[in-house]
């Protein structure tokens, strides 16, 4: 018997929130092999654990902190440094303005890059980035500003 | 300056591999024999059975040799081939390790063999089935016993208890003894229905003396089980030459008995001293 996961099939959550468990792996790895591995145990980790959920929200973040939680335990396991023009190299597959994008988060420190990628990319509230991160609200809405700021003077963007 | 756009990022397109193989992934379930608390039960149930295992052996052990605290063995002889009793002693050098392997007192020479013959026809026969004594004879001196220092048997015991751990040698070389000079009767210890011992399930009688001769102490102890007899008395029998244990005669023997009970106990006050003098092949007959 099938699993339904908030009333949707794995195969519909897999289509669903690829994208999103993909970002959060290569936003914080900077690297799609890597990412993939991650990306592949987030997954694995939803059909073994089965867990029940409330609603497709909740099912959201559990993927995005479950992606988060495989991207710190794959850096603990492998401490190595990447070069930014070897992160340069991999998303062959994005566009220009993807790869500015990418090219200015990736400079920022990661831990406010995480913030800004979940507020701007995933539409995450303030309430929700420091429930998934476990932090303070008031410490995101911190991060979130100084991260605007760093992402503001390597991009040198006027509209963030 | 360029405008960041952030919705660039949210156009990421994943790669239909990364999918498929998502898609296709199966949670990987450990055999149910690898699973943690499969192979803790059973580890649990080795253990708890070898634990079992090894308190059993260790008290069939113990309740084989209960009396391996009474007489821990001061000094052994070394045994050499016997020539003069091959028959009897075919494997003399294991004596004090395989005594059970001894044979039986039928085996030795002629008076031996009379002696043995005696004994079956008493009344109270209780075999005595070990002692650690050895003996030493040379072709030369082939009528010669070596007078026996240290000895220990148990009668109701095959099991042999560890000689080699006597802490030193006698201090005087125990003396040769021809068969005339030796004693070779039986003791008898009777115990009467009013006596402390009657009732005891075991008696442990130390016997020391020392040789007028060569001033050598000897001393051993034999551990005994009486035996209720048709006259109501209970009964034990041992003989010292028909295990190895060779005492010279013509000597004040002191005997001291000790009684136990059934559990192992001392039973309270039974302690007796008896001074005797056996000669030759006679029976010493002891009541306490």
């Amino acid at each position: 018997m099938a699993t339904a996961y908030a009333g949707l099939s794995y195969e519909q959550v897999v289509r669903k929130y690829s994208r999103a468990v993909a970002g959060v792996c290569v936003m914080r790895l900077q690297n799609h092999a890597d990412a993939e591995d991650c990306f592949q145990n987030t997954f694995v980790k939803l059909l073994t654990k089965s867990p029940s959920f409330n609603d497709e929200d909740h099912l959201r973040h559990w993927l995005v902190k479950v992606a988060m939680n495989e991207c710190y335990s794959f850096l603990r396991k492998n401490r190595r440094t990447l070069s930014l023009d070897e992160a340069r190299d991999v998303p062959d597959l994005r566009s220009e303005d993807e790869r500015d994008v990418s090219w200015a988060l990736m400079k920022v420190k990661p831990d406010y890059r995480e913030i800004l990628y979940l507020h701007y990319c995933e539409r995450y509230q303030i309430s929700e980035i420091a429930e998934t991160l476990g932090r303070n609200p008031n410490t995101v809405k911190v991060m979130l500003k100084r991260g605007r700021d760093m992402l503001k003077e390597i991009y040198g963007g006027d509209e963030i | 300056m360029k405008p960041l756009n952030f919705d660039a990022l949210t156009n990421f397109e994943v790669p239909e591999e990364w999918i498929e193989k998502a898609l296709s992934a199966k949670p990987k379930k450990k055999p149910i024999i690898l699973r943690p608390y499969v192979i803790g039960s059973a580890a649990a149930i080795v253990l708890a059975v070898g634990i079992t295992v090894f308190a059993v052996a260790t008290l069939k052990n113990n309740s084989q040799k209960p009396n391996a605290f009474v007489a821990a063995p001061m000094a052994t002889v070394e045994t050499t081939d016997s020539t003069a009793r091959p028959e009897a002693q075919p494997e003399t050098t294991d004596s004090t390790a395989r005594p059970e392997a001894q044979p039986e007192t039928a085996a030795q020479t002629e008076p031996a063999t009379q002696e043995a013959t005696a004994v079956t026809e008493r009344p109270v026969p209780p075999t005595l089935p070990y002692t650690g004594a050895t003996v030493e004879t040379t072709e030369d001196e082939s009528s010669k016993y070596q007078m026996s220092t240290e000895w220990f048997t148990d009668v109701r015991s095959v099991r042999p208890e560890p000689w080699g751990q006597a802490p030193g040698s006698p201090s005087v070389e125990p003396p040769k003894l021809d068969i005339s000079e030796l004693y070779t009767g039986d003791v008898i210890i009777k115990a009467a229905p009013d006596s402390l011992f009657y009732e005891s399930a075991r008696i442990d009688v130390s016997i020391t003396a020392t040789h007028k001769e060569s001033g050598a102490r000897f001393s051993g102890t034999v551990i005994t089980a009486p035996e209720k007899d048709e006259n109501g008395e209970a009964v034990t029998r041992f003989n010292f030459f028909e295990n190895n244990v060779y005492i010279p005669d013509d000597c004040e023997y002191t005997f001291e008995f000790i009684a136990y009970d059934e559990n192992g106990d001392f039973i309270p006050d039974s302690y007796k001293t008896v001074k005797l003098t056996p000669t030759g092949d006679q029976t010493a007959e002891i009541t306490i």
